[in-house]
């Protein structure tokens, strides 16, 4: 039976919210699948078989080099090994669509462009190479997180009782067998939804991904949203099987890793040969991750490539990035706070549904919430399409599930101590919401909306399907200079984004200094008395 | 004047009972202890009281003005009952200095209102250093000075030296009993060491799976422990195994053949008991007494505690010894030191 005497206003105000802005646009667009009304084309099943495959031919291809990288990076010590870090998350935050610009640009360069290399990255192997370079920063952190967790205890056991080598071999294999299904799962999951790739080489080679066809059916004249809604429910069905899957084998087989503190390691010097490999490893990967896609948008920029004449309106793209970027994180902070109370109230029916749904929302990709809203919001009692309104909501939107569970941990941390003698001890409502609990959540909110932030600024589906007219963010802007094979304007537009965002962050970051040195000379003044 | 007043007061965690048909009050001036194991809803019963929770059944009255009661639907937030309280893990809000900790319990941020608390507390020189960079005692005596700011009418203390270590703990709960009875606050403090509430209390409560087992005076608490814990509470070892009897006219057991008169607590003539006593009734000289083996004997503070095993019993009764005890001898006990309770499962 509902104890509604338990229930408060705030979860319950929380619930709502997240139900109206997030879990009913969503599934109204996905029951459109079973609607009565007759698709006018035939759906493409062999986007949906070339997701699948090349989803699962990327796990593979990130896993083992992931888990390599974060056992170098947290065990070892050899040259270059510090570079691991600032590479894989220079990777992680390189759009995806920019990345496949860059390696087009070199792909396409006089010297290459009849090479058999171009020959490959131009088919299905060039878009699983890059899906592995984008799955690999996931791939590593799943790793290095393991690699953590298992501690340096168990190798010592192993190598103080004098466990043979092939049986040590299998308690390592067995232990380490939930993160690399881990890992694949959510690489799997991240490829499958991945969207700047389809975009930029998958239409340029005409290979139908399914994320792009989703677009595809939205965005072709007439739209046809049965279509996409068909296509839809596979890609939300894998991802809502992906995560059950894993799930069950982190339950299965996670106890060891689950029951052991992580402590800091030492790390040891490798041998002189494995030196040489391991940095080899890490050019390597540095080089074909990130110098080469750099390198290419850099000898673009200069005016090195092809391309037509630039478009001075594309550069208002930035600025309309910018403020996007800049409202969407804000609106998403505040849907987290809202929804926060709700997702708190563990073990009461509504903190357990909103933990489900905004677990089950992770695996709903930009493409279909964008999808959702277009539909939602396209006239009838909301007339919002075609508003920065509803492109800025559906940013905040799409943040909220990954802000809670980002910020779920560091809110929990906070002693509840603290806030409690706040609510004891001052009684006045200001003091004690400026001076005592803002400043304790400060820095993870700061990263928070950092972290929010930067993902908008790049973010791509839903800017393609919401953008209004006139208005474009600067991701819209460079698929377009893209699939017109302008690649000067192109990586122009895509190294000053990076530059704007990077002059933002800096800026916050100093911002965010002086504050806090402010906020200690503040509270450090003796007082006389 | 009755201060603090719980008035059949039930609470749940998680659909569990917590506390079931409290009924406790709280004299104007007084120091009441709140004693009991992990779980026995001690903490529960302080975040009840400052507001922190609210109660499922039941009222609590403040100053004779009711500030919980579902049934009438008042609730008084912790904000506005005007209490100070102590934190078991000092619960300093990290960003601010002491001073400023203080001051922002204080009504207007009175910055050397704050300053004299931490004066008075001898603490005046850590006013510009932040909770990290002060030590565990400093951090509880802020503390303090934090929950007297706004000069309560209550003052709750959590477990407020379980974080500290011995010396610190001696030095600050007298500290604390001196500032307490100056400014003649009414003080409930919640603890699970038995010294506190010795040290400490003018009345004991202690709780028991959430009930109030028993409340009174320290000298009242010793001299009827009310269950086999309280008894263990008052220094009291055993826990040996026995059938309740009367001998002429006298209350008692017999272990090895041999009578031993006992105060027995909700045990009547002829049932299973188990037998606890304190050291200070246990000696063993003499002829007459239980034949009993020493099983293990502990140097302590000045003198020996032996552990003494008798005839089919699996545990044991102590003694305090000025010498090094002998390894057989028959022991004799005081009735006032020995109680009987209903057998209970023993661990």
């Amino acid at each position: 039976m509902i104890n509604y005497r338990r229930l408060r206003a705030a979860p319950l105000f929380g619930l709502l919210l997240f139900t109206a802005l997030f879990v009913i646009p969503v599934i109204w667009f996905l029951l459109g699948a079973f609607s009565s009304s007759t698709s006018s084309r035939t759906i493409s099943i062999v986007a949906v078989r070339n997701s699948v495959l090349i989803g699962i031919a990327v796990s593979l291809l990130s896993v083992v080099p992931g888990l390599a990288l974060g056992w170098l990076s947290d065990r070892w010590v050899f040259p270059l090994r510090r570079l691991i870090t600032p590479i894989i998350w220079l990777l992680f935050l390189f759009p995806s669509y920019l990345l496949t610009t860059g390696w087009q640009i070199v792909m396409d360069a006089p010297w290459m462009r009849d090479s058999v290399w171009a020959g490959y990255f131009n088919g299905v192997l060039g878009i699983i190479f890059l899906l592995t370079m984008k799955g690999l920063p996931f791939a590593y952190f799943t790793g290095l997180a393991v690699w953590r967790m298992l501690g340096n205890d168990l190798f010592d056991a192993l190598a103080t009782l004098a466990v043979p080598r092939v049986r040590a071999s299998r308690v390592i294999i067995t232990l380490l067998l939930p993160a690399a299904a881990a890992t694949a799962v959510v690489v799997f999951v991240e490829t499958i939804q991945e969207f700047g790739i389809p975009a930029t080489l998958g239409a340029a080679i005409h290979l139908p991904i399914v994320t792009y066809a989703i677009y595809t059916q939205l965005t072709s004249a007439p739209p046809d949203f049965r279509a996409a809604a068909l296509l839809s429910l596979p890609l939300v069905g894998l991802a809502v099987m992906a995560a059950a899957v894993q799930a069950l084998i982190h339950h299965r087989r996670a106890v060891a890793l689950k029951t052991r503190r992580s402590k800091p390691l030492a790390r040891c010097a490798l041998p002189q040969s494995g030196r040489f490999v391991a940095a080899l490893a890490v050019c390597l990967f540095a080089i074909f991750g990130v110098l080469i896609p750099l390198a290419g948008l850099a000898y673009a920029a200069v005016g090195g490539a092809s391309g037509t004449a630039g478009d001075i309106a594309a550069w208002s793209s930035l600025f309309n990035s910018l403020c996007y970027a800049m409202l969407g994180a804000a609106l998403a902070l505040l849907g987290v706070f809202a929804i926060w109370p709700a997702l708190r109230a563990r073990g009461t029916w509504y903190g357990q549904a909103v933990d489900i749904m905004t677990l089950v929302n992770m695996a709903i990709p930009g493409v279909i919430l964008g999808a959702a809203y277009l539909i939602a919001f396209n006239g009838g009692w909301l007339p919002l399409y075609g508003t920065p309104l509803l492109l800025v909501l559906a940013y905040g939107a799409a943040q909220v599930p990954m802000l809670l569970r980002l910020l779920q941990a560091p809110l929990s941390q906070v002693p509840r101590g603290l806030h409690e003698a706040a609510s004891v001890h001052v009684a006045n409502h200001e003091t004690r919401l400026l001076d005592v609990r803002l400043p304790l959540i400060a820095d993870p909110l700061c990263w928070g909306y950092a972290l929010a932030f930067g993902a908008i600024f790049f973010e791509l589906p839903i800017s393609e399907l919401l953008y209004p007219p006139g208005r474009p963010p600067f991701g819209v802007a460079i698929v377009a200079f893209n699939q017109a094979l302008d690649y000067t304007q192109a990586a122009r537009l895509g190294l000053a984004a990076m530059g704007v965002l990077f002059l933002f962050g800096a800026g916050a970051a100093g911002l965010m200094h002086l504050a806090q040195n402010h906020n200690r000379k503040y509270h450090d003044v003796p007082v006389a008395v | 004047m009755c201060l603090l007043q719980f008035e059949l007061v039930d609470k749940h965690l998680d659909r569990r009972a917590v506390l079931q048909q409290l009924d406790l009050s709280i004299q104007e001036g007084e120091l009441l202890v709140i004693i009991g194991g992990s779980g026995a809803g001690k903490s529960t019963l302080l975040r009840l009281a400052v507001g922190l929770e609210r109660v499922n059944a039941g009222r609590i009255h403040l100053d004779g003005v009711c500030v919980d009661s579902p049934a009438d639907g008042v609730f008084i937030p912790p904000r506005r009952r005007r209490m100070g309280m102590v934190f078991q893990d000092f619960a300093l809000w990290p960003h601010m200095s002491c001073l400023d900790n203080v001051a922002a319990a204080l009504p207007g941020d009175d910055r050397s209102q704050a300053m004299n608390l931490l004066r008075r507390l001898q603490i005046d020189e850590l006013a510009a250093r932040r909770p990290g960079e002060i030590s565990g005692g400093q951090q509880q005596r802020v503390g303090l000075a934090r929950a007297l700011a706004s000069r309560p009418r209550l003052l709750l203390l959590d477990e407020p030296f379980s974080s500290l270590d011995v010396d610190t703990t001696e030095a600050l709960r007298l500290e604390m009993l001196r500032v307490v009875r100056e400014e003649g606050i009414t003080t409930l403090l919640v603890s699970h060491d038995p010294v506190d509430a010795w040290r400490l209390a003018d009345r004991i409560a202690v709780l028991e799976g959430g009930r109030l087992v028993q409340c009174a005076s320290p000298a009242a608490l010793y001299a009827q422990p009310r269950t086999a814990r309280i008894a263990r509470f008052t220094g009291a070892e055993g826990g040996l195994d026995a059938v309740m009897e009367i001998r002429d006219g006298v209350n008692g057991v017999r272990i090895a053949g041999h009578f031993l008169p006992a105060t027995p607590q909700d045990v009547s003539n002829g049932d299973k008991c188990n037998v606890y006593a304190r050291p200070e009734g246990v000696s063993i000289n003499g002829a007459d007494g239980i034949p009993c083996e020493l099983a293990h004997c502990a140097f302590e503070s000045g003198v020996f505690r032996a552990y003494w095993s008798l005839p089919g019993q699996a545990r044991w009764l102590c003694t305090l010894e000025n010498d090094p005890p002998p390894p057989r001898g028959r022991l004799y006990t005081d009735v006032q030191h020995v109680f009987l309770y209903p057998m209970e499962n023993q661990t």
